[in-house]
């Protein structure tokens, strides 16, 4: 599968775009590879304090919000795409 | 203010660009105040491109000029025998002659009016587009800032008004001080801990050209006159490309914390010598994707061209676009317009804009953007017209952002982003969250909310970007430290938007709008998404609009109903 980094998470990653050899296995388990790669930083910025996911991560286009979360199935061929909240994080109301 | 103004004082049926027009510049209560971002003005006025109410709002510092001259609004009714500029300095007020100045580029009538009056003025003026009536002409501030959309810097031509230059020397009082203070306390700490607006978060670090990469990947970047949601080029025309290619420095609006503004320079290459201000998001959209341009070195010659002649950026872009899609399917020819001007040709395109501003050959007819365009050109291109009552989509296919489609469809100046930004929600999910592709009662809900509140933080006038970190509860704090009004709450504030919007509707519907002008250019209701997630989609506006309509309390013809305007005490 296809992982693609954008904004400031490519200070952590210095990748703007890398494969990984894995085959049906779940968001939440691609990010522990990502987090062995590259380091504790990585999993900083991918989570909260509190442990919610705090970036924003589409399958093919799609947030995974709206489909299964991290429990969301990811196959090979498929591109992830990360995104830090470059419009995002607020705690304001409307 | 403004639209009460034009509501209430303009004659139905008005042509946009004879004398009895009427062009308001106006500011709000936290224009010029110690609040963030707060540097902003808006103009008002009937749109030479839509027929129908038009306001555009530009960032920069002339807005808070203008209040520190004592001035909440000026309103420019009539027609000069010759170009005038009008000079206001405190008290003083004035028009001059500016037989000099007319015909010149941005950047040179911007220094000579300065020399002529203050070298610390702040200049707002039209350009060549503009004097020559052009419908999609902007009205530029401080050289690099664009009031773009609707084309008013038309009816500053028709009016023979080149420009306003102000200074100012008070400082705005406030009903209560410290009751101000710690309202903007507040909003700059939410600011400072929001990942979009705080120091190195992304509107900082990339400008909002940091959308490009993720409105792509949602696969709603509209790429060679939506024609597809998906650019290929989109990487390298990012605001992390330009971070590591032209950016220069960051620049910022008025007491404003985020610095999102982009200073751009082009060192070598055939667009050396470009240096400005440049490439907002929807800029670089509208040369990037919309023209199938992916050399960030030309779409910043071409924003800087549009800044020079005063061209709106959108309307400009995506008037080549839309003739590119008629060259590619044969509907013009390379000889009607001549140049090749076919997707993703940056030469091409550079020397369209020029045209444009001069109203030379086929960029007169271009001039006027693609509804009246298309018009002239016949032949079935109105569906390629990529518009909604006149203006020009921005960069945001709505096939999958059904929220902000309604929004396109229902906006009052036409298909404008900044009428209601779900976009905030569907994709970025900030400070709400919602699917992109649910098109139920609940997106509805969020259209309109949406709306309210940007008429509301528009009025006030401020900068939308603040929304993503502040909300209505802060804004009616702020706004009732400055003007005294006691109990002004979050829920006055929605209000307050609301029958703004009813206003502007009541305008509209004089002007003939209805039902029939609430729609979507074609091809998003009937042409699915070929590819990327929104894959396959149409947008589903026929079923979202009646109820749209029911929940804002207007009428199947879309017009605010009796009982509506009864509770926002609004008289029709």
């Amino acid at each position: 599968m296809i992982i693609k980094f954008f904004a400031n998470l490519r200070e952590i990653t210095k990748d703007h775009e890398i494969t990984l050899k894995l085959e049906n296995v779940k968001v939440k388990d691609a990010l522990l590879v990502l987090e062995k790669k590259y380091g504790r930083d990585f999993r900083d910025v991918v989570f909260d304090p509190e442990g919610e996911l705090y970036v924003r991560i589409l399958i093919n286009g799609r947030n995974i919000e709206y489909l299964e979360g991290l429990d969301t199935q990811v196959t090979g061929d498929d591109t992830v795409s990360l995104f830090p909240p470059v419009a995002g994080g607020s705690h304001a109301e409307l | 203010m403004g639209a009460k103004i034009l509501y209430d004082e303009l004659k139905s049926g008005t042509d946009p660009l004879s004398p009895e027009n009427i062009l308001v510049f106006a500011i709000g209560p936290l224009t010029g105040t110690r609040t963030p971002s707060s540097g902003r003005h808006v103009v008002v006025s009937k749109s030479p491109l839509t027929g129908g109410i038009a306001f555009t709002s530009s960032g920069g510092t002339w807005g808070a000029e203008l209040k520190r001259a004592g001035y909440d609004a000026i309103v420019v009714k009539g027609k000069a025998k010759k170009p005038l500029y009008l000079w206001i300095e405190d008290d003083e007020v004035g028009f001059r002659d500016a037989k000099e100045h007319w015909g010149k580029m941005i950047s040179q009538s911007d220094e000579g009016i300065k020399s002529e009056t203050d070298d610390e003025a702040k200049v707002l003026q039209i350009g060549i587009a503009g004097e020559r009536m052009s419908r999609i002409a902007a009205i530029i501030n401080e050289k690099y800032r664009a009031a773009g959309r609707c084309g008013l810097g038309a009816v500053m031509g028709a009016k023979n008004l080149k420009a306003i230059a102000v200074k100012g020397s008070r400082n705005p009082e406030a009903a209560d001080s410290i009751g101000l203070t710690r309202a903007a306390s507040r909003a700059m700490k939410m600011i400072s801990e929001s990942g979009v607006t705080k120091e190195d978060g992304g509107l900082n670090s990339f400008g909002t050209a940091v959308l490009t990469n993720i409105i792509n990947a949602s696969g709603i970047y509209p790429t060679r006159n939506f024609q597809t949601g998906t650019f290929s080029g989109a990487e390298k025309i990012s605001g992390e490309a330009m971070a590591k290619t032209i950016l220069k420095e960051k620049t910022a609006c008025y007491e404003c914390p985020m610095e999102c503004g982009r200073w751009v320079k082009v060192e070598k290459g055939k667009y050396a010598g470009t240096e400005g201000e440049s490439l907002e998001y929807e800029t670089s959209w509208a040369f990037g994707g919309e023209c199938g341009v992916n050399n960030l070195e030309a779409l910043a010659r071409a924003n800087f061209l549009c800044n020079e002649y005063g061209l709106d950026t959108i309307s400009t872009g995506s008037s080549i676009g839309f003739t590119m899609e008629l060259l590619e399917r044969g509907i013009l020819s390379k000889e009607k317009v001549g140049i090749d001007l076919r997707f993703g040709n940056d030469d091409a395109m550079i020397q369209m804009i020029e045209k444009i501003a001069k109203r030379e050959g086929f960029g007169d007819v271009l001039a006027d953007g693609t509804k009246a365009a298309s018009k002239k050109i016949g032949k079935g291109s109105e569906y390629y017209a990529m518009q909604v009552k006149g203006l020009e989509l921005p960069a945001y296919d709505p096939r999958g952002a059904v929220g902000l489609g309604l929004n396109f469809a229902t906006a009052n100046r036409g298909a404008c982003h900044v009428s209601g930004y779900t976009i905030a929600a569907e994709i970025l999910g900030a400070p709400l969250k919602a699917d992109p592709f649910d098109s139920g009662e609940s997106k509805v809900d969020l259209t309109i909310l949406f709306q309210n509140f940007t008429a509301a933080v528009d009025s006030g006038v401020n900068c939308l970007f603040l929304t993503f970190a502040v909300g209505a509860s802060e804004y009616a704090e702020m706004i009732s430290s400055l003007v005294g009004w006691e109990g002004y709450d979050a829920d006055e504030f929605l209000r307050t938007g609301e029958r703004i919007f009813a206003i502007e509707r009541l305008f509209n519907k004089r002007e003939g709008f209805g039902r029939k002008d609430d729609t979507l250019p074609q091809r998003f209701l009937k042409e699915p998404m070929p590819e990327g997630a929104p894959k396959g989609r149409v947008h589903p506006l026929a079923e979202m609009l009646d109820i749209y309509y029911r929940k804002r309390g207007y009428t199947e013809e879309g017009h605010p109903g009796k009982e509506k305007l009864n509770e926002l005490g609004v008289m029709d």
